[in-house]
């Protein structure tokens, strides 16, 4: 009985601590604006992982993650200005946005460079695919290792915004409502791309099966 | 071989979810030492390349106009020198004799004939002649 009731006071305390974080990273986002550099540095602390972690979705290089985390934070500060203007967003949904942008800035910048060639798919992978169909599969260690290389060699091979919406909707498990705001795309847009997506990494999945 | 939709769906899940880095090295790259410091000298970086760029446009645009001035005060020195020249010529020209005379009037008040060597502004010999003998026989009338 007890137990409950302390439940129930957590689940009604939690959103008022949700709510007073987001006022505090209202507080901090003001005071780094006005010139403050401990609170900037406060408001890099309490947000790093979370943004290494949604960057490192669509990058398979440590390197290149950090560098794009490098890069959020430095536009987060210089557009400091901008987040004043938009009202009812918190911060962490903008700091988000900024760092989705980022990637898919960077998504298409690596389509477009010449060097950026597509990895060859060995046989054990397309072995390893094979399994996967197979009735009872399961996956352990090795092959979660051989899944991420392979994930990136085929998801390589998809255009930025497919492989955009894809990892947001199955590895970051966004919804479709979520991720139209975090792009500023409409409800049907990221339906029809999601759609479109599935095929393309379908038709890819195709031609090693 | 045929596969399912439904095992297909399982696979694309898989694939779409599986990209990208471990969670250990997320977990190394969030808590590397000198982080905040590499993204403190970044922002430095883009705030002098801003400041340069910023100074560069601005210096560009305060040249360009120092350079305007300058070119406009010289046009308009010019001309009002030009006009103040022809002013004085035009003035003294009527203590010339024989004033009256087109083309000794012309070559007296130094417009543009005096400078020129265009048939219309050339003046001959008998010209000229005649010209001294009227204002002698001008002079001998007196």
């Amino acid at each position: 009985m007890n137990e409950a009731a302390s439940n129930a006071d957590l689940a009604t305390i939690e959103p008022v601590l949700a709510t007073a974080r987001e006022v505090a990273d209202e507080s901090l986002a003001a005071a780094a604006r006005r010139g403050d550099d401990a609170a900037f540095e406060q408001i890099f602390e309490r947000h790093r992982r979370r943004v290494a972690r949604m960057v490192g979705r669509f990058f398979n290089r440590p390197e290149k993650v950090e560098e794009i985390l490098q890069d959020v934070f430095t536009k987060v500060y210089f557009a400091l200005e901008d987040y004043t203007e938009q009202r009812g967003a918190s911060f962490a949904a903008w700091l988000s946005r900024v760092a989705i942008n980022s990637c898919y800035d960077e998504l298409r910048r690596a389509r477009r460079r010449p060097e950026s060639s597509i990895s060859e798919i060995t046989d054990d992978e397309i072995a390893w695919l094979n399994t996967q169909l197979q009735p009872g599969s399961r996956a352990d260690a090795e092959s979660e290792v051989i899944s991420r290389d392979l994930a990136d060699k085929l998801l390589a091979r998809l255009g930025s915004d497919d492989r955009l919406v894809l990892t947001l909707l199955e590895a970051e498990e966004l919804s479709v409502a979520e991720i139209a705001e975090l792009m500023g795309w409409k409800i049907s847009k990221v339906k029809v791309r999601a759609h479109r997506a599935r095929l393309s990494l379908r038709r890819v999945l195709g031609e090693f099966l | 071989m045929e596969y399912s939709n439904e095992r297909l769906d399982k696979l694309t899940k898989i694939v779409a979810s599986a990209g990208g880095i471990s969670d250990d090295d997320v977990e190394r790259i969030s808590s590397a030492p000198f982080l905040h410091a590499r993204v403190r000298a970044r922002i430095e970086a883009e705030r002098k390349r801003r400041a340069e760029q910023g100074s560069g446009w601005f210096a560009t645009v305060l040249l360009a106009s120092s350079r305007a001035i300058a070119v406009l005060l010289f046009v308009t020195i010019s001309a009002a020198l030009a006009f103040w020249v022809f002013r004085s010529h035009t003035s003294t020209s009527g203590s010339f004799p024989n004033a009256g005379d087109d083309k000794i009037s012309r070559i007296a008040t130094g417009g543009a004939c005096a400078l020129s060597t265009t048939d219309e502004c050339a003046i001959s010999t008998e010209e000229v002649l005649a010209t001294l003998f009227s204002e002698q026989g001008g002079g001998l009338q007196k």
